[in-house]
């Protein structure tokens, strides 16, 4: 180097060899450096550039001295780099042009060119030096890198989430704007310190986060931590997510924890409202006594209730309950279940499970389908409940009821017999009594004391009411027989006829009828009959001396509850009143029993079946039939009918 | 009258009171008319292939062959085609009387507990047999 400090200009002469050897040597010398070297005259001409540059470019030296460097740079950067190098050489000031220089293989590398002014020991002006760097690469690094940290500008603000770094050394500490908005600081406000990081943090969570700083550091993991802070100036609580990466130096030092943090309160909350509505369920599906169960979409069980364990004995069934269902029920059970998911529908059947003991009980299987927004069956939820006791107990009851039934209707076949006998058996030798007590008193009534025609009277009056009474008895069963019919009657009609058959006794007793706004009945005549006949015949009998009868019948339609059933109903009340000698009311209801009787038979000829008959007519009918009486002052019978 | 004729009762029962009482009876209002007893319906229906009855009473209950069940052999025979035909029975129900129309019987009689009712029935019934001189009531 020494020798090339020498001044070019006084290598004249015979010192032209010398000068030669010298310049041969710059060339060996420049052409090892391992960059571009080039030299000016005061001019701006290029007067020297090393091999550098040829390998470089592809140039041959008449191509780039002088001027021609200048087409190798791009043309977008020639202008520019030649009025840079042009004005620096004209103030002698040195200078940089960042340019891209087309390389041999025609492709373009940034290059920075950097020249300095040379001056000779007596301060002439000699033209530049300079060098030519390729920072392609370097380049094109920094570019890449603005783009990432652009584009990781744009995403976690976006993302609303801060960034930070952690020196490790310093422990200081890095906040984006963000960050500190995140915080609740000011995004402008600086000297934030790591104790403004830490004291927001809620102190139950404070431990874990640290813990993970620590833990990512040990496990060169990933950091992440999940966390409460109580915001800087406004104390709102919030949920945070920290997520960051060490770097290491060459030595695997750490350097420095970059990393983000994003709000997660929103998400939070939502998660845990789920989370509760959830425990919700879970605490209400634990608490019944039936086995609930959640499925997916195809079926598959996420969830099942405790009672599930205690009942099968296990979780793990293989095919779920299907496997536990009784043979006879499996096959239904599963084409049920199935046609239920298939139709997306809410659907129940009854089935029998074996249980941990291998007993079999029937349950009843219901399930709903869960739908989101757009009707989507997402979920299934269902239950098992155990109707064993209630399926075994109908079955009783079934068995039960059949049985009464059919006694029942043995017993009724007992009262057809009874009746049976009673019709030809029962009243034969009545009627033969009578018969013969006539044809005493017919053939031999002159050769009889009148003792014994007296005696032979009373055993005819006897025989008279035991016909009567079998009759009574033969009616009170037959009307449990009887069909209903439903025939319109003409109720003044009906009475026109009890009237003619009760002539005799009303014209004895002198009776007067009341009647007002008589509508039409309905039912079966024959029985509607008997009732009213009963009744009538009941008012002339049972009447006070000297006190002529006064028989009141009135009717009305009324909307009544029906016996068996819940809908109003149109009926007729039928008031039948007298002013015989009445009853207590205290015996109101006793008066319709079989064989009540309230009075000796001495006063008030009877078979105490009238009433009782009177009331089978109208039950079988679907009415009612209630007695009021003032005893010594009348009766009053109020019949409601459904019209 | 044409008294030369005998006109011949039957009467099917099976309670031997009741045909002694209808026999009394009989002899009492229709002296000239002669009553042939039989125990049940299947005693008649074999009576009555020999002999031609003017007219014929029948019980109900009766074993073997009941009333109802004689009733409508006889009708369906040639010689019961045409003859008088009554059920005489304890029923007084509305039932066995429609049933006696439907078969074809001539009446239904109720068996009455006074003699003076029975006289009345049977001299109605034998009036008309003799003023019709046998023919259908």
């Amino acid at each position: 180097m020494s020798e090339y400090s020498g001044d070019k200009r006084d290598i004249t002469g015979s010192a032209h060899r010398a000068s030669a050897n010298s310049e041969n040597y710059f060339r060996q010398l420049t052409d090892t450096i391992p960059a571009i070297v080039w030299i000016t005259d005061p001019s701006g001409y290029c007067t020297y550039l090393n091999q550098n540059w040829f390998e470089f470019t592809g140039q041959q030296e008449h191509q780039a001295l002088g001027y021609g460097w200048l087409d190798a740079t791009h043309p977008d950067d020639k202008q520019m780099s030649a009025d840079i190098f042009l004005a620096a050489n004209a103030a002698k000031k040195p200078f940089r042009i960042v340019y891209r220089l087309k390389r041999h293989d025609g492709q373009y590398r940034w290059c920075t060119d950097t020249g300095r002014p040379k001056f000779n020991a007596a301060g002439d002006y000699e033209g530049m030096i300079g060098t030519v760097v390729d920072i392609h690469d370097e380049r094109m690094a920094a570019e890449k890198l603005r783009n990432i940290s652009a584009h990781l500008q744009l995403a976690t603000t976006a993302s609303n989430a801060g960034t930070w770094q952690l020196d490790v050394k310093t422990q200081t500490l890095t906040w984006s704007e963000y960050h500190k908005k995140m915080w609740g600081y000011d995004p402008g406000q600086q000297n934030l310190v790591y104790e403004d990081w830490h004291k927001v943090i809620f102190p139950e969570d404070r431990e874990d986060a640290f813990y993970q700083v620590a833990r990512a550091l040990e496990t060169r993991e990933q950091y992440e931590a999940v966390y409460r802070i109580k915001r800087a100036g406004d104390g709102v609580m919030r949920w945070m997510k920290s997520l960051g990466r060490y770097d290491y130096d060459a030595n695997g030092d750490p350097l420095v924890l970059t990393g983000i943090t994003i709000d997660i309160t929103e998400e939070r909350n939502a998660i845990e409202a789920i989370r509760q509505k959830e425990q919700k369920f879970r605490l209400l599906a634990e608490n019944l006594p039936q086995i609930i169960w959640v499925s997916d979409f195809f079926g598959n069980h996420e969830y099942r209730s405790s009672r599930w364990i205690e009942y099968f004995g296990t979780d793990e069934l293989e095919h779920g309950w299907i496997s536990s269902c009784h043979p006879q029920d499996r096959e239904r059970a599963e084409s049920e279940w199935n046609r239920g998911k298939q139709e997306q529908r809410p659907f129940q059947f009854e089935v029998r499970l074996k249980d941990a003991h291998g007993n079999y009980r029937w349950h009843r299987s219901v399930a709903e389908p869960i739908t989101d927004d757009q009707g989507t069956v997402v979920k299934w939820v269902g239950a098992f409940i155990d109707i064993h006791d209630m399926k075994t107990l109908e079955d009783q009851l079934n068995t039960l009821v059949a049985r009464r039934t059919s006694e029942l209707a043995r017993s009724n076949e007992d009262l057809q017999q009874f009746a049976h006998v009673a019709s030809h058996d029962l009243k034969e030798p009545v009627r033969k009594v009578k018969t013969f007590i006539d044809r005493l008193l017919h053939e031999f009534k002159d050769d009889l004391p009148e003792k014994a025609v007296n005696y032979l009277s009373r055993i005819d009056r006897a025989s008279d009411r035991m016909q009567d009474m079998i009759n009574g008895v033969l009616d009170f069963a037959r009307i449990d027989t009887s069909r209903i019919e439903q025939q319109t009657i003409d109720f003044e009609d009906l009475l026109m006829k009890i009237r003619e058959d009760l002539e005799l006794v009303t014209t004895e007793s002198k009776a007067q009828f009341i009647y007002s706004n008589l509508l039409p009945l309905k039912g079966t005549p024959i029985l509607i009959y008997q009732l009213f006949y009963n009744l009538v015949s009941n008012s002339l009998k049972f009447i006070r001396p000297e006190v002529p009868p006064v028989v009141k019948i009135s009717t009305q339609r009324i909307q009544l509850q029906p016996v068996d059933g819940t809908e109003l109903g149109s009926f007729i009340r039928i008031t039948v009143e007298d002013n015989g000698i009445g009853f207590p009311n205290s015996h109101a209801e006793d008066i319709f029993k079989t064989f009540t009787r309230l009075h000796s038979r001495d006063r008030f000829e009877g078979t105490g079946l009238g009433l009782a008959l009177c009331r089978k007519i109208v039950d079988r009918h679907g009415g009612t039939i209630v007695a009021e009486g003032v005893e010594g002052k009348g009766a009053k019978f109020t019949i409601d009918l459904p019209d | 009258m044409g008294l030369e004729k005998n006109y011949t009762i039957i009467l099917a029962d099976d309670d031997f009171d009741d045909a002694e009482l209808f026999e009394s009876v009989l002899a009492d209002v229709a002296p000239n008319v002669k009553f042939v007893h039989v125990e049940d319906g299947r005693d008649l229906l074999r009576l009555t292939e020999t002999l031609l009855p003017d007219a014929v009473f029948l019980d109900i209950n009766m074993p073997r062959v009941d009333g109802w069940q004689c009733l409508k052999q006889l009708r369906e025979s040639m010689i019961g085609e045409r003859i008088p035909i009554f059920m005489y029975s304890t029923s007084s129900h509305a039932r066995d009387q429609q049933l006696s129309r439907e078969l074809g019987a001539s009446g239904f009689i109720t068996k009455p507990s006074e003699i003076k009712v029975l006289q009345q029935v049977l001299t109605d019934i034998t009036r008309q047999l003799l003023d019709g001189d046998g023919a259908a009531v």
